[in-house]
């Protein structure tokens, strides 16, 4: 079931009736209604894949508790290191598998072996990376004693499987998420209709930028051969609108979704394309990710701690590790590495942290200075993406090859696109005036209910009048 | 929690108020469209058709015969309903929205060939033709099997989700702002422009006769019910360009299929994959359709062949 599907438009207020409405005075109950629902959304792409889920949840919420209860530290360890091995097993198993054995073959290939090899028709489980880190993020902490294990299995489970995180994030924390489900929630007025407004952003960030732009993007990346120059540019940068609208409109979704029912999710997306470098960049896109590498694998490897060269090893280490989370397709570690190179002369010059405000604070718009600043970043994070969106690495060195020709100054193939130019320079326009809130629609400073309801029909009609067909979500792949 | 949903309440009224306006504007505006899409719908539901000829079929029925030729020859009122891109089942459903408007026809030229029995099961290709119809009763009663959700069908807008300059034309027509001028049918016929393009046919590897049990029955019932209302029927497999021809792997089985069935109700069935139109390909735009010049030549042939059979009671 998707968010931008007209099933979830039916299964939400449903939900949200029952769980405000009929069993309101009981957390037990509401929390079974959560699990069941979530269940029940995760089942409608396929159910077979439901009991991987389960295994995965009873399997951490199982591991959790043993941890918890060892005698000695050597039994901790062991019920520490099972879970992981699984976890990561299975994700190794559904979505390296093929990849690393045909990398293997390939390299014995070139050495002058002809291997026989067998490759599995797996299909990927969807949101199989985003739970299964969730499991590992409750596993660690438990084992490094940050908390208690969850003795309810159905506190647990919601925790895993909460619907509106379950398929592409964000992806929480025990620390964050299980205190809210453990306790009463109550009703918030103010909460709730802030939550409609982050959905609705959420949508018009999906349906009308990144649908939209998906057209385009395929056509452009599919041939890029026979484009000019000016063209396959625009088309990486449209794909940069594509991905931001897809992931950061399916995270509004998700967090405007949770906060109906009373609970907050980690924010996931702030504006990344207004950062003056890749490290603020990095602090603002999948900011639950960023931070989930950088708390259980970057700062364990002892972080921007100690000397240069371990300083460089853990930067690759993390970017490469991202890269490759994201997929298992040479294009990605490519992706992490070329990161990874922007990001060390910030951090080897200690100016990985200069930029941690907002852009022009209290300022209506950038200096010259900041706006050169934000564009150099922008294009530097578009040639990043022409790797995540090709098919392989070769691909993305010639469309980046045909990008570096005369042509570039002639006019781009854009006819029956220029709705979306303005699309995306609306885009734009609301995330800059809106910057240092939650989300775009954040219009809950407007004293006029009239106007705060025109906005709502616009936005809606923006989506019937300027929706692209609908796509599914990029991250669901991941 | 109740002002809450009030609130929503109140709003999701306000907007469904709005968009059943809009719907009213852009189905208006589309059913006045000039275009072949609506066009041909709309001609249907107008219920003036009434044809003694009535040509069924997918996008090599719409393409293939031409109405005016069958006119000429056989002097009887002539209209092509083929629906592009689909199956018979959706050519089922089509026939059954004309018949709900129009009187029977006399005669019934099906178009039938490989592709006809297949198992598509939803409106696909140009799927915005049929939205501005879709609450005409028949329809609305059919169109779940094809695709459509009840919210679809019964809510306004909805099913415009995705078709943002089918609304923006719709509107713009609505509204006179705008009044677009595109291709249109001559009696149900649409013809190809254009020379023949060998790409289509360097990329087919190999064509199968596909069916699918539901769609086979579902084709034997049409034919039953044809037999039923007196209407006299023509199986006419419509030329193919040799060379897509020698890569269908069972045309006997095909051909022996159609016979078959065309016996059982003693009707006709008319194989023209072999005919000399077949081996120039100067007739074709590609593989599987006639150009215009093509379409008229097979057109004139056939008319002159149904003459000759005295299938339709003398004027």
């Amino acid at each position: 079931m998707l968010f931008n599907s007209f099933d979830f438009a039916i299964f939400l207020p449903i939900v949200f009736v029952l769980y405000w409405f009929v069993i309101n005075r009981n957390l037990k109950f509401q929390n079974i209604l959560l699990l069941v629902s979530s269940y029940y959304f995760y089942g409608s792409w396929n159910w077979h894949f439901l009991f991987l889920l389960i295994f995965s949840t009873g399997l951490d919420y199982f591991t959790g508790l043993k941890m918890a209860d060892s005698p000695n530290q050597k039994i901790k360890k062991f019920w520490f290191w099972l879970s992981v091995c699984i976890n990561l097993g299975f994700l190794g198993v559904f979505k390296y598998y093929n990849f690393f054995i045909t990398s293997f073959a390939e390299a014995l290939t070139q050495v002058g072996f002809q291997p026989h090899y067998t490759t599995l028709q797996i299909i990927l489980p969807v949101g199989i990376s985003f739970y299964t880190f969730h499991g590992l993020s409750y596993v660690i902490d438990i084992y490094n004693d940050r908390i208690k294990p969850e003795r309810s299995f159905i506190n647990y489970s919601v925790f895993v499987s909460f619907f509106p995180l379950l398929v592409a994030g964000p992806i929480e924390r025990a620390t964050h998420l299980l205190p809210q489900i453990i306790k009463k929630r109550e009703f918030e007025y103010d909460k709730a209709v802030d939550g409609l407004r982050q959905i609705l952003w959420g949508l018009f960030k999906k349906i009308v930028i990144a649908d939209n732009c998906a057209g385009f993007v395929n056509q452009v990346f599919t041939d890029y051969q026979n484009q000019s120059a000016s063209t396959l540019l625009l088309g990486a940068v449209f794909f940069a609108f594509q991905i931001y609208g897809d992931f950061s409109g399916y995270s509004d979704i998700a967090l405007g979704t949770a906060r109906l029912f009373g609970i907050e999710l980690l924010r996931n997306f702030a504006f990344p394309y207004f950062s003056r470098d890749i490290a603020e960049f990095w602090r603002r896109w999948h900011i639950s990710l960023s931070s989930w590498f950088r708390d259980y694998l970057y700062i364990p490897l002892g972080g921007s701690m100690g000397g240069v060269g371990m300083k460089i090893r853990n930067t690759f280490i993390i970017f490469l590790v991202s890269g490759f989370w994201h997929g298992a397709n040479w294009t990605y570690i490519i992706w992490g590495a070329y990161n990874a190179f922007l990001f060390l002369p910030l951090m080897l010059t200690k100016k990985n942290r200069k930029n941690t405000d907002t852009i022009a604070e209290g300022k209506l718009f950038p200096g010259l200075r900041e706006l050169s600043e934000v564009l150099i970043t922008f294009i530097l994070v578009v040639f990043g993406w022409i790797f995540f969106r090709s098919e392989s690495v070769s691909d993305a060195f010639s469309y980046i090859k045909g990008i570096f020709n005369l042509n570039i100054f002639s006019m781009p193939q854009l006819s029956g696109y220029y709705g979306l130019l303005l699309s995306i320079i609306v885009l734009i326009l609301v995330e800059w005036f809106q910057r240092f809130k939650q989300h775009g629609l954040e219009v809950s400073q407007m004293k006029s209910k009239t106007l705060r309801w025109v906005t709502y029909f616009c936005v809606i009609l923006l989506l019937f009048f300027f929706g692209g067909k609908s796509e599914t979500f990029i991250y669901f792949q991941f | 929690m109740k002002k809450f949903l009030l609130n929503v309440l109140l709003f999701s009224l306000i907007f469904a108020i709005f968009a059943f306006f809009i719907d009213f504007a852009v189905n208006k505006g589309l059913s006045s469209m000039k275009d072949y899409r609506f066009q041909r719908w709309n001609e249907i539901k107008d219920g003036k058709i009434n044809a003694d000829i009535l040509i069924n079929g997918n996008s090599r029925a719409m393409s293939h015969f031409v109405p005016s030729e069958f006119d000429a020859v056989l002097n009887y009122k002539t209209y092509n309903l083929g629906f592009g891109g689909h199956p018979f089942n959706a050519q089922y459903l089509k026939y059954g929205y004309y018949i709900n408007y129009n009187k029977k026809p006399q005669l019934l030229i099906q178009n039938v060939d490989f592709i006809t029995l297949t198992d598509i099961f939803i409106i696909g290709h140009e799927r915005e033709q049929i939205l501005p119809f879709v609450y005409d009763d028949y329809l609305q009663q059919h169109l779940l099997h094809f695709g459509f959700s009840k919210i679809e069908l019964y809510l306004p807008l909805i099913r415009y989700f995705g078709y943002q300059q089918v609304i923006k034309n719709g509107m713009f027509e609505f509204l006179t702002l705008k009044h677009y001028n595109n291709k249109m049918a001559v009696q149900g016929f649409i013809p190809e422009k254009g020379n023949w393009n060998p790409t289509e046919l360097n990329k087919i590897e190999n064509l199968e006769f596909s069916r699918d049990s539901f769609t086979v029955n579902l084709f034997d019932k049409y034919l039953s019910e044809l037999k039923n209302d007196n209407i006299e029927v023509v199986l006419v497999n419509s030329p193919v360009y040799y060379k897509a021809t020698e890569k269908l792997l069972d045309r006997e089985v095909m051909n022996e299929f159609y016979k078959k069935i065309a016996r059982k109700y003693n009707f006709t069935y008319l194989d023209y994959t072999s005919d000399s139109l077949c081996f120039d390909s100067t007739m074709f735009v590609m593989a599987v359709h006639l150009n215009e010049f093509g379409a008229k030549k097979f057109s004139h042939k056939l008319a002159i062949d149904l003459k000759k059979m005295e299938l339709l009671k003398n004027k």
